[in-house]
């Protein structure tokens, strides 16, 4: 227990666990995209679906989702950072409030935007009320449109707390002396909060970035709901084709996961790049 | 930036974050609904009574997401309090590549493991099976434990360990009356952590349940489909619980930091 | 009680350059208290370790009462150690805390209340047992350390460097404590320390580790005026070392020819003297010298002279310095019986 250490022991469950069910998980579908366990190895189901223009448009809308997203919440998260750093009468309630988010599941959630922002929903009848529009067609679709207007309401909502409270930490930490040593130097507060605090920032503000692309990029329940059906998010695509029931469209569907697993891949390095040692 | 500035925007803000919540509350105790009635016409707590009369799903879903997350958080914590010690207590090589790799499963969509695993899951009859949601689940309630419990065990003081052997002390003593004395509160944090994420599930729940084992979530969007919209406002609410109930005991623990991952480790 | 010897201990902390423990040897009478001396890094916690069974030496025996107990792991020795900072558990109160180690024994409920009690009221903290530690002071927390030791009537106790974490004046007090309560119990004690007037005041003997081995043990007084070698001398601020030869009970050497005490290996050696043993005056032994420099240390003054080539420093008080200014000669006295040659240099 105490000594030299000899933490494998320890460490090797968990690890052998996230090896078996994670790993193997990932490895399986790998092989799965191949067809392999329906018969040889191939690469049929890849060249179908990268061949396939339907493909190409849902990832793209994938990572329109994905982008957005991210940029949005990082935005308005430092801006409801910022905001909620400095006292202020009912800043500990704001605080407390700011935290619900966090704990809402995205089912939930996307319901919620859905009722709150389709053309029937509550948005909608406010401005009805105002007198804004006549009915339900003449307000703006924002579910299930194009431009995936509900999908990226409903991430923003989501990670903006997520993201501000990470970056909440990070500033109580580093207290206010870089802000200050900028001022006394002349800077001004805009200055120094973007010369020199952003800076400081910045890491955990990327790591936090790429958890919230991934998972943008990556759920199924959001999309499923909040999205057209033609383009649909690659996640919806996927699990379309797990559940088509000619099983020959089962490998594409493992194709799709891949591809899916692999843009988070790329992003694991900018998730944990220059953590502490 | 004024005070007064600041609290407009901070009104706003959580104006526009608790938005949301609004139409299902409000759906939940309402009859009838519709375009432009912008709050309902009738009150009425019949949803709630049809939530739970003898023949509604909602109770058997609400059992079956209860326990699936216990169950999960129980197993993550196990597995993942002896990872996190080892995490936070020790420094040894290749550390960088686990903590990557115990980390890996936060960042790779759930869609990705869960269509893999499901062909082994099949011939093991784990599929449609509570047991095998619960192994399923594991996967991203796992990571979350060895996070919390890692940064715990980072500001332990191991040395009081080698005092209460010095005092006679065995080490399944020292495990009991110095060890998790210590760490229970963070203990607690993780397992409620393990416990949402559970709770919240959906890609996985679906995967490896079929559609069979009926979690909170999926009869959400399943009474939300069937236009029955009393019933999801129902199943919102009682979504909600877990979540706010850990948002009141871990709010006082955490004052401002909140429970964000990545952020001060 | 028990009587504890180490033999020939040797131990590497992995990627360290020298060793902690170089050929460590001790020993430890029963009912004694030895105090182990030495500069921080010197190896003394680790010495203090191994014997606590809380770190395994490369090479070498610990033996309680001549068994050797390498053994055992450290809560089945006999040896209790007392962490420099208290270690007190911060989720019991002072009567969990004192009661801990009989409750690992299993001992029945109303033996440990009886004996906590005992124990608490031993160090003068009867009436706290249901405080948190942090809500004790310093002090106090020391003293809860210590009874939750001594209630379990070890055979050895291991203190390490019990008041470096105390406030000046609490120490003086902790340290007539602990002397008392080894007294009356006459548990076998070896207490770590790096402070010279502590190791002196609580040690029976007071051993000087350097370097990972043992350079003297003895009186406190020895030590200090008796050096066995060149660095035991230079630990205690020994600064004055003259080269020259022993003959006949007297050293000639550049001063010229000193009387000794008693007589000393007759060949080349090297004198030592303390600088406050120097006296101003004439008599046996007396020197002339230019002074260089006076420094005013607060209670004492240091002066340095220098003749044929040699230094010396003295520290005299107010009164005795007077006499001395710089570029003046001054005549010193170097009495007879605090001269010493130090042995093998």
């Amino acid at each position: 227990m105490i000594g030299r250490g000899h933490p494998w022991l320890s460490l090797a469950p968990a690890l052998g666990v996230i090896a078996v069910l994670f790993g193997g998980g990932l490895a399986l579908g790998l092989a799965g995209s191949f067809g392999m366990g329906r018969g040889g190895a191939s690469l049929e189901a890849w060249i179908a679906v990268l061949s396939e223009g339907r493909v190409w448009r849902s990832l793209g809308l994938s990572l329109w989702i994905a982008f957005a997203s991210t940029a949005l919440s990082c935005v308005i998260g430092l801006g409801a950072a910022l905001l909620l750093r400095r006292r202020f009468p009912g800043q500990g309630l704001a605080r407390l409030l700011f935290q619900i988010n966090l704990t809402i599941p995205h089912a939930v959630g996307a319901l919620g935007i859905l009722w709150l922002l389709s053309q029937s929903g509550f948005v909608a009848r406010l401005s009805a009320g105002a007198g804004l529009i006549d009915g339900p067609a003449g307000f703006p679709a924002l579910t299930q449109d194009r431009f995936a207007i509900g999908i990226i309401a409903h991430y923003v909502w989501k990670e903006v707390p997520f993201i501000g409270l990470i970056l909440l930490a990070n500033m109580q930490s580093l207290g206010d002396d870089p802000e200050s040593a900028a001022r006394s130097l002349g800077a001004s507060p805009f200055a120094a909060m973007r010369l020199v605090l952003l800076p400081l920032l910045m890491p955990a503000l990327i790591r936090a970035g790429a958890i919230v692309f991934a998972f943008s990029f990556g759920a199924w329940e959001v999309p499923v709901l909040l999205g057209q059906s033609a383009p649909t998010a690659l996640p919806v695509l996927a699990w379309q084709r797990f559940t088509d029931p000619d099983l020959a469209a089962r490998p594409e569907a493992m194709a799709l996961a891949m591809l899916i697993a692999l843009v988070s891949a790329v992003l694991i390095r900018a998730a944990f790049a220059g953590r502490n040692r | 930036m004024s005070p007064r500035l600041r609290i407009l925007l901070g009104l706003a803000l959580i104006a526009a974050l608790v938005a949301p919540l609004l139409p299902l509350a409000l759906w939940s105790v309402a009859r009838g609904w519709f375009f432009p009635q912008i709050l309902p016409a009738n009150w009425t707590i019949e949803p709630w009574m049809q939530a739970f009369a003898p023949r509604s799903e909602i109770p058997g879903a609400l059992a079956t997401t209860t326990l699936i997350a216990l169950a999960a958080a129980a197993l993550a914590l196990a597995l993942g309090i002896p990872a996190g010690r080892a995490l936070g207590l020790y420094r040894f090589r290749g550390k960088a590549l686990v903590e990557l790799a115990l980390l890996a499963p936060v960042i790779v969509p759930g869609i990705a493991v869960g269509l893999g695993i499901h062909g082994v899951f099949l011939r093991l009859g784990l599929t449609n099976s509570v047991p095998g949601v619960v192994l399923v689940h594991l996967v991203p309630t796992l990571p979350y434990v060895i996070f919390v419990m890692s940064g715990v065990f980072a500001n332990y003081d191991a040395e009081a360990e080698a005092q209460a052997r010095s005092l006679g002390a065995r080490p399944l003593q020292v495990l009991w009356h110095v060890m998790l004395p210590a760490i229970a509160p963070g203990i607690v944090v993780a397992g409620l952590f393990a416990f949402l994420v559970s709770w919240s599930q959906y890609i996985l729940t679906l995967t490896i349940g079929g559609g069979r084992v009926v979690t909170l979530p999926l009869l959400l969007y399943a009474q939300a489909g069937a236009g029955r919209n009393d019933q999801a406002g129902v199943l919102a609410m009682l979504s909600l619980g877990p979540g706010l109930v850990i948002l009141a005991l871990v709010a006082r623990q955490l004052t401002g930091r909140g429970m964000a991952i990545g952020g001060t480790r | 009680m028990t009587r504890l010897t180490l033999n020939d201990l040797h131990l590497r902390h992995p990627g360290a350059e020298r060793p902690a423990l170089d050929a460590l040897s001790l020993e430890v009478g029963n009912g004694e208290m030895l105090a182990l001396l030495g500069p921080s890094g010197c190896g003394k916690t680790t010495a203090l370790r191994v014997v606590a069974g809380l770190i395994a030496p490369d090479a070498g025996e610990v033996r309680f009462d001549g068994v050797s107990v390498g053994h055992l792991p450290p809560e089945r020795r006999e040896a209790v150690l007392v962490f420099q900072s208290g270690q007190l558990f911060a989720h019991m109160d002072v009567a969990a805390n004192v009661g801990f180690g009989l409750r690992m024994q299993h001992r029945p409920k109303r033996e440990i209340a009886r004996r906590v009690a005992e124990g608490l009221e031993q160090v003068q903290l009867g009436d706290l047992g249901h405080r948190r530690p942090h809500e004790l002071s310093g002090g106090q927390r020391q003293r809860v350390a210590l009874a939750r030791a001594l209630v379990l009537k070890p055979g050895l106790l291991l203190l390490d460097e019990p008041l470096s974490s105390l406030d000046a004046h609490l120490r003086t007090e902790m340290r007539a404590l602990i002397r008392r309560l080894q007294r009356e119990t006459g548990i076998t004690t070896l207490v770590v320390t790096h402070d010279q007037e502590e190791a002196a005041v609580l040690g029976d003997r007071v051993a000087l580790m350097l370097g990972g081995r043992i350079h003297q043990i003895g009186a406190g007084a020895t030590l200090w005026n008796r050096p066995a070698d060149l660095e035991v001398a230079r630990f205690f601020g020994g600064c004055n070392f003259i080269p020259g030869r022993s003959s006949g009970g007297a050293f000639d050497c550049a001063l010229g020819r000193l009387a000794l005490p008693h007589a000393a290996p007759a060949g080349e050696g090297c004198l030592t003297l303390r600088p406050e043993a120097i006296e101003t005056g004439e008599g046996e032994n007396a020197v002339t010298l230019r002074v260089i420099e006076t420094r005013f240390e607060g209670l004492l003054t240091r002066i340095t002279a220098e003749v044929a080539g040699l230094r010396l420093e003295a520290l005299m008080r107010a009164g005795a310095a007077r006499g001395a200014t710089p570029g003046q000669d001054i005549r010193w006295r170097l009495p007879r019986e605090a001269l010493w040659v130090l042995p093998g240099v």
